[in-house]
This record gives C-alpha cells, structure tokens and sequence, in this order.
C-alpha cells in the first residue's frame, strides 16, 4: 500500500514538474514573440512622425483626426509590464487603434491629390505596407505562442500549476478593431 | 501580359500543328526505313551465316559477326530515331516555351544544383542528368529557372560486377531570384513524421516553425532562423498553395528561401517535356503533353506569387499594326 501511495506522488511529481516546464517554456516563448511584435511596432511608431509631418502640409481640414494619430500614438508606446496580461491587452488595444487610425490618415489622403502625388508620401505609404506585412507575420508568431500558452495554462492540472507559479493566460493580438470585422456595404462606397 | 490556361493562341498552334505533321512524316518514314532495312539486314546475316557455316564449317565464328552486325544495325538505328525525337522535342519545346515567354536550351548542364543540395531539398544522390533549361523573366524582372532533373544513387548488386543506379528523384527544379530580399533562410520540407522531425531537428541550427494550419502542418515541416520572417514569407496564401501542388506532385515539394533566391524541388516521378517514342504516332497529345508539364511548372511558380512576362502572341501584333 506505501508502495503505491509513493508511486502515485512520484507520478503526480513528475506530470506537475513536466508541466510546469511546458508552462514556463511558452511563456518565455510568449513574451518572446511580444518582444517581436514591438519590434515591428516600433518601425511603425517611427513611421507616424513623418507622415503627421507631411499631412499637416495638405490636411489642414482634418485636424482632429492628425491629433488622434498623435494621441494614439503616444498612448501606444507608453511603456508597459509584459509579464501582466492586462497591461499587454492595453498594449495592443492601443496599437489596433493606432492602426486603424493610420489607415483612416492614408485613405482620407486620397482626397488630396497633391499630398497623394507627394514622392515622400508615396516612400511613407511603401514603407507603411512594409511595416505591416511585418507586424502581421509578427502577430501571427505571438498569436501561435499565445495559443500554447493558454492551452497549456487552462487544462487542468495547468490551471492548478499555472496558479500557483503564478503564469496567466495572455491575450491575442487581434487582426483590427471590431468595426473593421463588420461586412462592407457597397453602397457606402458609391 | 498574363498567362492564361490555355496560353496558346491560334497562330502559334497553327504552327505547332504544321510542324508536328512534318516530324510525323519524318517519324513514319525513318521507322519504316528502319523496320525495312533491319527485315533485310537480318535476312542477309542469316543467310551469310548459314552459307560461312556450310562452307567453311565455322559456324562459332559466323554466329559471333552476325550478332555483331545485327547489334551495330539495332544501335545504329536507334541513334537516328532519337536524334529525331531529340531534335522533335527540342523544335516543339522551343516553339511553346516561347509561346510562353521562356528561353529554352535542351541542354541544362551548369544549373546549380549544389544549393539544392545544400538546404536538402533533395534527397542524397551520385550522380545527376540534367536537361530542358528554361528561363524566364517574372511581370516583377525577377530571373526564373526551370530544368528537368533526374538524380540517381549509386548501390551495389550481389548479382551485378559493377555499381548499380537507382532513381532517387525525377522531377523539376526551379529557381527564382527573388527581388524581394529575406534576410534568413526558410526551409518547408516534407513533413517525415513525429520521430523523424524530432531525428533531423536535433542536428540542425534552425528550428521549426509551427504554422495556424493543421493540414499544413501535417504535410510539412518547416525550419527557419526567424519566426517571423518565416511568416512572412508563408502567406495564408501560400501555405495552401503548398497543399494545393502536394495534392498535384507524387512526391510533397519541398521549398528553400535562402540567399536571396527561392528553390523549389518537386519530384514528379516520371520525366517531364518528353516526346513519345518513335514507335508511337506523334499527333496533337505530344505538344499537349509538354504543354501540361509547363502548366505545372508555372503553377509552381504562381505558388509563390511569380507570373511570367508573357511575349504579345505574332497575331494580336499583327491585328494591331
């Protein structure tokens, strides 16, 4: 009877030790991947100056939404603790909305031929597709990690050992704001 | 300009037609000259051996010429029919891949498979038969190469003295020199199951990338230096192009993106841009045929974004002048 009383706890050792591995492995890799995605944001963060700069030129009607731009963009780098899923939710909240808001700048830019024909904004709308083709496999890495995370924390025993060494579940960076989701309708557009 | 599915306009399959009849009759000819001459070759080394028997009661001697004469006969005949299928393959080939906007060579000696080799997208081999070299220009001025590949491996027989060849892989190789720099290299191998993958994964420096498709993931093994770059580089989009050209090939294709250049292998199991034999009718399903396996090629070129400069067909030119 001992004898099987030990090998259950050595069996309960070993699975809650494996685990506990597999957890602190995906996190790292987790926040591997958000140091990556930063990265990329940053270049897009870098971006945004130069754009404003040549907008304000042009858009003198669209004031508000160049002062949104700057707004977003300085609540997006404000510096965060990767280690609190709140705090990274907030992040990325905060980037998709940057992100939304840029792509609002460069479609309204349309409507201004000479800001459109601009050799600079042409370079700025280049490099901005760059940066987001980047962010985007970015995303898609971190997404993945998040996603062991979170399966590897949220199936029992992980939530137990997930607990007590203290690692959470962390969120998705999702693709754009929820408006973005909604289906077009064509005849907006006409 | 495009291409289509079916790239061929009317002009040039005009004149595909013209010039297949023309080897046809060339094809009939030289295999009735060769049945003739091999009935009457045959006839007179049965009747010289029977007379130098007779005669001369050698019979050891006059059996061993007379086989000799049949054999230079049979090779010498062969010599002539595949020059012809040769030289039927290399007009048509070089008809259609221009058609298509390809420069087309039947020799493709030179082609660097030693990068192939290197990211081990083939399998091991010793020795390698290279032809039908194509080249073409992408719509985005990338350079893009084709060629026929059959790579063999040396073993030894018990039955046989010297060393014996086996097939390892027959199929096509392509290159493109991407305009796009990557700064790191991404393999997308064939998947060789759990225990394989976790084989081959301890010996190398990059490790796997774990992609959002199951499907994908089941197919292939992909290793990269960068997760990201590696992401970027496989699309959605392209992930199930991958699967679309594994469903197409017998062997999974496997894709290299590495100093600056994007290899594709993709072992077919069976030659491709072949003329029939010359015993078989050479009719409209020869240019079809090589027709098909430049479709595929291009599909794997496609598979990653590439469309090639297609050349304006002579009839739409001349429409407009």
């Amino acid at each position: 009877m001992e004898w099987v009383l030990l090998i259950l706890v050595l069996l309960v050792v070993v699975v809650g030790y494996g685990w506990y591995v597999v957890l602190i492995r995906n996190r790292n890799r987790a926040q591997e991947a958000l140091a990556s995605v930063d990265v990329h944001l940053r270049k897009r963060h870098d971006l945004v100056p130069n754009v404003l700069a040549l907008a304000r030129r042009f858009m003198e009607h669209e004031k508000e939404l160049l002062e949104s731009v700057t707004a977003l963009r300085s609540k997006a780098q404000a510096p965060y603790d990767k280690g609190d899923p709140e705090q990274v939710k907030g992040h990325l909240d905060a980037e998709r909305g940057l992100q939304g808001a840029l792509r609002q700048l460069f479609a309204v830019s349309e409507s201004y031929p000479e800001l459109r024909s601009a050799e600079t904004m042409l370079e700025a709308q280049k490099t901005y597709r760059e940066v987001e083709s980047n962010i985007a496999a970015a995303r898609r890495f971190y997404n993945t990690a998040v996603t062991r995370l979170n399966t590897a924390a949220q199936i029992f025993p992980g939530t137990v050992i997930a607990g007590i060494v203290g690692v959470r579940p962390m969120p998705f960076f999702e693709l754009e704001d929820e408006a973005m989701r909604q289906p077009v309708n064509a005849a907006d557009h006409i | 300009m495009m291409l289509s599915d079916d790239p061929l306009d009317s002009q040039t399959r005009a004149d595909l037609e013209a010039r297949l009849a023309d080897l046809e009759s060339e094809r009939a000819a030289l295999f009735d000259w060769f049945k003739r001459t091999g009935a009457v070759v045959i006839g007179v080394v049965v009747a010289g051996m029977v007379i130098v028997s007779l005669v001369f009661g050698a019979q050891e001697e006059a059996q061993a010429i007379g086989l000799f004469i049949v054999l230079a006969g049979l090779a010498y005949g062969a010599y002539r029919m595949n020059k012809l299928r040769q030289r039927g393959k290399a007009e048509l080939m070089g008809r259609i891949a221009q058609a298509l906007g390809f420069d087309y060579r039947l020799n493709a000696a030179g082609f660097p498979l030693e990068h192939f080799r290197r990211l081990g997208l083939l399998p091991r081999y010793d020795r390698d038969n290279l032809h039908d070299h194509l080249t073409a220009e992408t719509a985005s001025g990338e350079r893009l190469e084709l060629v026929d590949a059959k790579l063999e491996r040396k073993s030894r027989s018990r039955r046989r003295r010297g060393p014996n060849y086996t097939p390892v892989f027959t199929g096509l190789l392509l290159r493109v020199d991407a305009s796009e720099p990557f700064s790191d290299q991404v393999l997308v191998l064939k998947d060789s199951g759990m225990v394989g993958n976790a084989l081959s994964g301890w010996l190398r420096s990059d490790e796997p990338v774990h992609l959002e498709s199951a499907r994908f993931n089941s197919t292939y093994t992909v290793y990269a230096n960068d997760q990201v770059e590696a992401r970027r580089l496989l699309t959605p989009t392209v992930m199930e192009r991958c699967l679309d050209l594994d469903e197409q090939t017998r062997g999974t294709p496997q894709i290299g993106f590495s100093e600056g250049r994007i290899l594709i292998a993709l072992d077919r199991g069976a030659p491709s841009f072949e003329m029939p034999q010359v015993w078989q009718k050479w009719d409209a399903a020869a240019f079809e045929a090589m027709l098909d396996d430049l479709r595929y090629a291009l599909g794997a070129a496609r598979l990653l974004g590439r469309e090639i400069a297609r050349p304006e067909p002579e009839s739409a030119q001349a429409d407009r002048a």
